[in-house]
């Protein structure tokens, strides 16, 4: 009885988990349907983003310079280009497809294959089969993509790489989420599933390989049957087009899709706006006017039909365009200006070309508002076509101008700066990409003269001279023997003696050195033009101040102490002598471990713990400072300076110094000190940016022509000329006019200069251009406007010296900059920049072609208006 | 002690049993050719496993069940080799369960499970040492050693489901309920102990649990894939009415997302063709089938007779109450097949051989038997 009893009681139990299980089954139908049924609904719906197109950029004179634009792209397709291998069956003459890598198989749709199946009674690969009944399955040579490749003009093969390129790293990532599955040992189902879904997913989806795909290429892929193109595809996307292929890359910019480190915080920022398709301007007007251009995805959600086919439109959202921005360039003569800056024969020898084409600027802006009206530069590149492999052109191309010899643009002055640290700076920067008009800063060399003398009247000091005799020198290299001049005819002649000699020998120099200093920044050099596109360059105006205290190197040299020392070497104190300068220079890390060095060899002459370090400077060598360093043991009483000097005993770090930069002075145990000297850079300009630059005595000379610490960009030059021509307002150069049809209005700010000083400068600028000046030569009649202007020759080179021990030779910059007025025209402001030319002329090159840019200007209907 | 005959075998045997099963069976055909997803006709595979489970079962019928019992070492040491040998050449797609014959796949569990009942079946017949407490340990042997073996593949739920057996078997044979009581408890805590010990369970297993834990939680992606599996079970049971949507592209298209559909979740599918009527009807057969069994159990006055229907009944329900409330999120998700539904071969044949040995057992009424009913 006990048996049945228990089995009943089972039973029971079991009753009781059904029903429990059945009343589970009715809560989530019954009760819990309807949160069941929407999510099951959301399930069968696929939402769409729908990429909004782009606003275009369109020139004052109605040209567009880029815009979104349906384009086809070329796609290939990992899972199809694997098996593009062809075989032929030799039953049926049928063309089947196959991966390359294995054995030929019939495939299971050839009729030959069902009927060997037939004949044979298996139902799998009929083995079996005597070959001479079977149907043969015959390799064909791979089909011929040349017809697509003369349409796309690639080299004939390069598709087939390109594509495998692209097959292969769909490969190496597909293994990767293969060896992950493995590694991590998982087994739940769907989880593996999820991945290997993925890995399918990869193995099927079309990588774009050519993003702009002309249309007869596209014709010929989606209109060929027999196969030749299998594994490529053709689709259509939105694509940002520049209508002017090379037309002011740097300044239009770039986009491209967001990677996944920028997703997040975009996302965040921007909230729906932000989609994984989204393109963002990287550089330029795109990324200045980014967000206005942007416009607002649209949104569709797509539920399936009974067939199992995304086809009913549940919600639809169209998305929104964005803003049109238009620029103030006119884009008709910024090009006929490229041509004749760059293209022109007329231009004399080239000199250096250090990237293929010539490198150059020309800039105009509207003198009164800031309006950018002409923007022409070299080199360019193609946005359309070079920008996918820009950085590893920009690269190569760097990296041989470098192997070559070639002039770069730019090198510091440091002259401890090593080959190699030269190199690794030279490679960074982007020269292609680089904007010649407003991020690549040069020194001026001349064209700063204006300034300069604007800011020695402005100043309300006596000029240094009422009239300078110049003389012929064969030491003084750039001397044009002016003879007697003031400081309109020294513009005029562009006396370089006077601006820098005279300056210097003036009594009222260091009132003059302080004042310049924040006059020349208040002109905009060493200031960024706008902050309207932020990657315009600031320029320099005095080297920034690097100065390292006596704290930073006893740090330094207590932490090498700590790493290097030894065993007691942890437990030494090393302080600073009283009445040690807190300022001494130079490297702390290099000097801090020398010292460290020293510290640890005196205190174990001494056992001393506790160790003073004295810094004083004992010589000034141009840009340079000695700085002598002495350690000696604490708590004795200071050894009186004595002569000679004990060398034998110097630890090995100091005894490969010369003789006069290391010795003992006195016996170190009676409180002698072991002392060093080194050489640091002493660049002293300003400490701090808040404070007004100061111009260090020895660069007043170099200052004073346009060389040594300044660098400008002819935007910034453009921008300070300005204030020449219209009377003293500092306009805010601008190149975006209006977005989405709203103008973008910037107030000029009115500087402090006296009308007569700005005079007085113009009146040697005409000079240049219209009398015995430098620019005389170039075809000013063709310009029906007054010119003002000032030529510069800015010399460069590897090994820069101080003015006065320049060597002779190139290359050099030319530079040509002014404004021009004529009734009932605009007034404009330009700079022209011709880098690393040959010969030292810049009135031959530089003023010539802004003559012929000017001409064409004049004639052009948007000269006309303005004050 | 004189054997029955096969013609009286057969004639004296529960058809209404075999009927069921064959209902499931077919009922599992249906739902494994609804669940389908085009690529693999597992209908048509399903069908022939059916058929061949049951002449499987008419062959159990055949062979006498005390003769089954007799060889009951020789099973239990193959079962054992079996699940050795699948350790070394286990495949799977998730975990190494089964060994390859041919273009069959053979899961060593399935049958094990089945060669247990038949061993303790064997064992505990005359034996009247499991009422002791000590005597508990030899059964307890017998089911941990294959317990330990099939956890190691890692089949976590074939190895669950043998305990219960066990304990069934235990508990009808007139095992000390306090005895009993104090090894489940000691094996709870066991559990606990096993499930914190680093290295002894697999990270999924655990996420697998926690995942049932914190069902409705979408805190981290990967308890939002583990319970991936059973959300969607609910959301297939949850948006089916009374009468089922049918065997219509609608079913298919609902259980889409349905992952393992056509084996171990082929109750959403079913619940989602037939309906709440037709679930509710499932389980009429299920109660009727284990009743069936049970009163053959009943029936039957030789001990081993009596243990084998009852393991077997314990495993059927065992199988069918696991398999349920893990497809309804009410247990944790574990691989574990209904009985005659889901698709598979091996557990197709393990289900048609146990019926046939049940079977068995109704139909062959010794003229002697031992002692009485285990009192």
């Amino acid at each position: 009885m006990r048996f049945r009893r228990r089995l009943i009681l089972l039973y029971v139990v079991f009753c009781c988990v059904m029903g429990v299980v059945w009343l589970r089954a009715t809560q989530l139908q019954w009760i819990d349907g309807d949160v069941w049924a929407q999510a099951a609904r959301k399930l069968r719906q696929r939402p769409e983003r729908l990429d909004a197109m782009r606003g275009p950029i369109v020139s004052a004179d109605g040209v567009v310079l880029a815009e979104d634009a349906p384009v086809f792209q070329l796609t290939v397709v990992a899972w199809d280009f694997q098996r593009r291998a062809r075989a032929r069956c030799s039953g049926c003459g049928a063309i089947y497809f196959q991966s390359g890598r294995r054995k030929l198989h019939f495939p299971r749709t050839c009729a030959c294959r069902r009927q060997l199946i037939r004949r044979s009674g298996e139902d799998a690969y009929p083995r079996k089969v005597p070959k001479e009944e079977s149907a043969q399955l015959e390799r064909l040579p791979p089909a011929d993509l040349r017809p697509l490749e003369k349409v796309l003009d690639i080299a004939p093969g390069s598709l087939a790489i390109r594509a495998k390129e692209r097959v292969a790293e769909v490969e190496r990532i597909i293994r990767e989420l293969r060896d992950r599955m493995d590694r991590e040992g998982d087994d739940t189902s769907f989880r593996e599933k999820r991945l290997e879904l993925r890995a399918q997913d990869l193995l099927r989806r079309p990588f774009v390989i050519i993003g702009n795909l002309p249309d007869a290429a596209a014709q010929l892929v989606l209109t060929n049957e027999d196969g030749t193109f299998r594994g490529f595809g053709v689709r259509s996307a939105l694509r940002r087009n520049y209508p002017l292929g090379d037309f002011a890359p740097q300044l239009l910019g770039f986009t491209s899709q967001l990677g996944p480190e920028e997703y997040g915080p975009l996302r965040e920022q921007h909230g729906d706006r932000v989609t994984f398709n989204t393109r963002i301007g990287r550089t330029g007007v795109e990324r200045a006017c980014n967000w206005q251009m942007h416009g607002e995805p649209g949104h569709r959600l797509m539920e399936l039909d009974e067939s199992g086919q995304f086809s009913i439109t549940v919600e639809d959202r169209p998305p929104r365009p964005g803003k049109p921005v238009a620029l103030s360039i006119h884009a008709k003569i910024s090009r006929i200006a490229e041509q004749l800056l760059f293209s022109d024969p007329r231009r004399g020898p080239a000199g250096y070309v250090p990237q293929g084409q010539p490198s150059g600027a020309f800039v105009a802006l509207d003198a009164y508002t800031g309006e950018v009206l002409i923007w022409s530069e070299a080199p360019r590149y193609d946005l359309n076509t070079e920008l996918d492999d820009l950085y590893d052109k920009r690269l190569t191309e760097a990296k041989r101008d470098l192997d070559a010899g070639l002039w770069i643009p730019r090198h510091p002055l440091d002259k401890r700066m090593t080959i190699e640290e030269w190199r690794a700076r030279l490679v960074q920067p982007a020269p292609v990409s680089m904007s010649r008009i407003a991020q690549l800063a040069v020194e001026p060399g001349s064209t700063f003269k204006p300034l300069i003398a604007l800011g020695l009247l402005q100043s309300g000091l006596p000029l240094p001279f009422h009239s300078y005799h110049c003389h012929n020198s064969t030491r003084s290299p750039g001397c044009h023997a002016c003879g007697s001049v003031d400081l309109v005819r020294a513009i005029e002649k562009s006396c370089n003696r006077y601006f820098a000699y005279s300056v210097r020998d003036s009594k009222y120099w260091p009132t003059y050195r302080t004042y310049l200093g924040g006059f020349i920044e208040e002109v905009g050099i060493g200031r960024a033009p706008t902050d309207e596109i932020s990657e315009w360059s600031r320029g320099q105006w005095l080297w920034p101040y690097v100065d390292f205290t006596m704290k930073d190197m006893l740090g330094h040299a207590q932490a090498w102490l700590q790493e290097h020392g030894g065993d007691d070497a942890p437990t030494l104190e090393l302080a600073a002598l009283p009445g040690t300068p807190p300022s001494v220079g130079g490297d702390p890390a290099r000097l801090g471990s020398r010292l460290a060095k020293v510290a640890a060899w005196v205190a174990k002459r001494t056992r001393a713990r506790k160790l003073l370090v004295s810094a004083t400077r004992v010589e000034t060598i141009e840009r340079d400072v000695v700085m002598e360093f002495g350690v000696r043991a604490a708590g004795a009483r200071p050894w009186s300076a004595l002569p000679g000097t004990d060398r034998t005993a110097l630890p090995s770090a100091l005894s490969g110094l010369p003789r006069h930069r290391v010795g003992i002075r006195g016996q170190l145990e009676r409180g002698g000190m072991v002392w060093f000297r080194a050489t640091m850079p002493r660049r002293v300009g300003r400490t701090d940016r808040s404070k007004p630059p100061v111009i260090r005595p020895d660069d007043g000379r170099n200052v004073a022509i346009g060389q040594g610490p300044v660098l400008v960009t002819p935007l910034q030059m453009a921008r300070a000329i300005a204030v020449l021509a219209n009377g003293g307002l500092l306009v805010d150069p601008h190149v975006v006019r209006a977005v989405g049809g709203r103008a973008v209005q910037r107030v000029p700010r009115r500087l402090r200069i006296d009308p007569g000083h700005i005079d007085t400068v113009r009146d040697g600028m005409y000079r240049v251009v219209n009398e015995e000046g430098t620019a005389r030569k170039a075809n000013w009649g063709q310009v029906p406007a007054t010119v003002y202007g000032k030529t510069g020759t800015a010399q460069v080179g590897r090994t820069w010296q101080p003015f006065g021990e320049t060597e002779d030779g190139g290359p050099w910059h030319h530079w040509f900059v002014g404004f021009a007025e004529a009734p009932g025209r605009r007034t404009i402001a330009f700079a022209c920049v011709l880098h690393a030319r040959a010969e030292a002329a810049s009135g031959m090159t530089a003023a010539p072609a802004t003559a012929d840019i000017l001409a064409r200007w004049y004639q052009d209907p948007a000269s006309r208006g303005g004050k | 002690m004189r054997r029955m005959s096969l013609g009286e075998r057969l004639k004296s045997a529960d058809w209404l049993l075999l009927g069921l099963g064959v209902l499931l069976a077919f009922a599992g055909v249906l739902g494994v050719q609804t669940a389908a997803d085009g690529r693999v006709d597992y209908g048509s595979i399903q069908m022939r496993w059916a058929i061949i489970g049951v002449t499987v079962c008419l062959l159990m019928l055949a062979m006498p069940y005390r003769v089954v019992v007799q060889w009951r070492y020789l099973w239990y040491v193959g079962g054992i080799l079996l699940l050795l040998a699948v350790l070394v050449v286990g495949r799977g797609k998730s975990a190494g369960r089964w060994i390859s014959l041919g273009s069959f796949r053979m899961q060593p569990s399935e049958i094990m499970k089945l060669i247990l009942v038949v061993t303790l079946a064997g064992y505990i017949r005359y034996d009247k040492r499991h009422r002791t407490f000590l005597g508990l340990v030899a059964p307890f042997a017998l089911t941990l050693i294959p317990f330990l073996l099939i956890m190691k593949q890692p089949d976590l739920g074939t190895a669950l489901l043998l305990l219960p057996v066990l304990f069934v078997m235990l508990y009808v044979a007139g095992a000390n309920r306090a005895h009993l009581g104090i090894v489940a408890a000691a094996g709870m805590v066991a559990a606990g102990v096993l499930f914190f010990t680093p290295g002894l369970l697999n990270e999924y297993q655990k996420d697998r649990v926690r995942a049932f834990l914190m069902q409705g939680s979408d805190d981290t992606a990967l308890l939002r894939s583990h319970n991936h599996q059973i959300e969607q079970s609910k959301m297939v049971v949850g948006t089916s009415d009374l009468l089922g949507r049918g065997v219509s592209e609608t079913t298919r298209e609902a259980i889409r997302f349905l992952p393992e559909r056509h084996s171990d979740f082929i109750f959403p599918v079913m619940i989602h063709a037939f309906g709440l009527m037709g679930a509710t009807l499932l389980f009429m057969i299920y109660l009727l089938f284990i009743g069936l069994i049970l009163r053959t159990a009943l029936k039957v006055r030789e001990p081993s007779g009596r243990l084998l229907a009852v393991g077997v009944a314990s495993l059927f329900a065992c199988q069918t109450a696991i398999n349920l409330g893990m497809t309804l999120g009410l247990l944790p998700i574990v691989g574990m097949p209904l009985p005659f539904l889901s698709y598979g071969g091996s557990s197709m044949l393990t289900s048609f051989a146990a019926l046939g040995l049940v079977l068995n057992v109704g139909s062959d009424h010794p003229v002697e038997f031992g002692r009485g009913d285990f009192d």
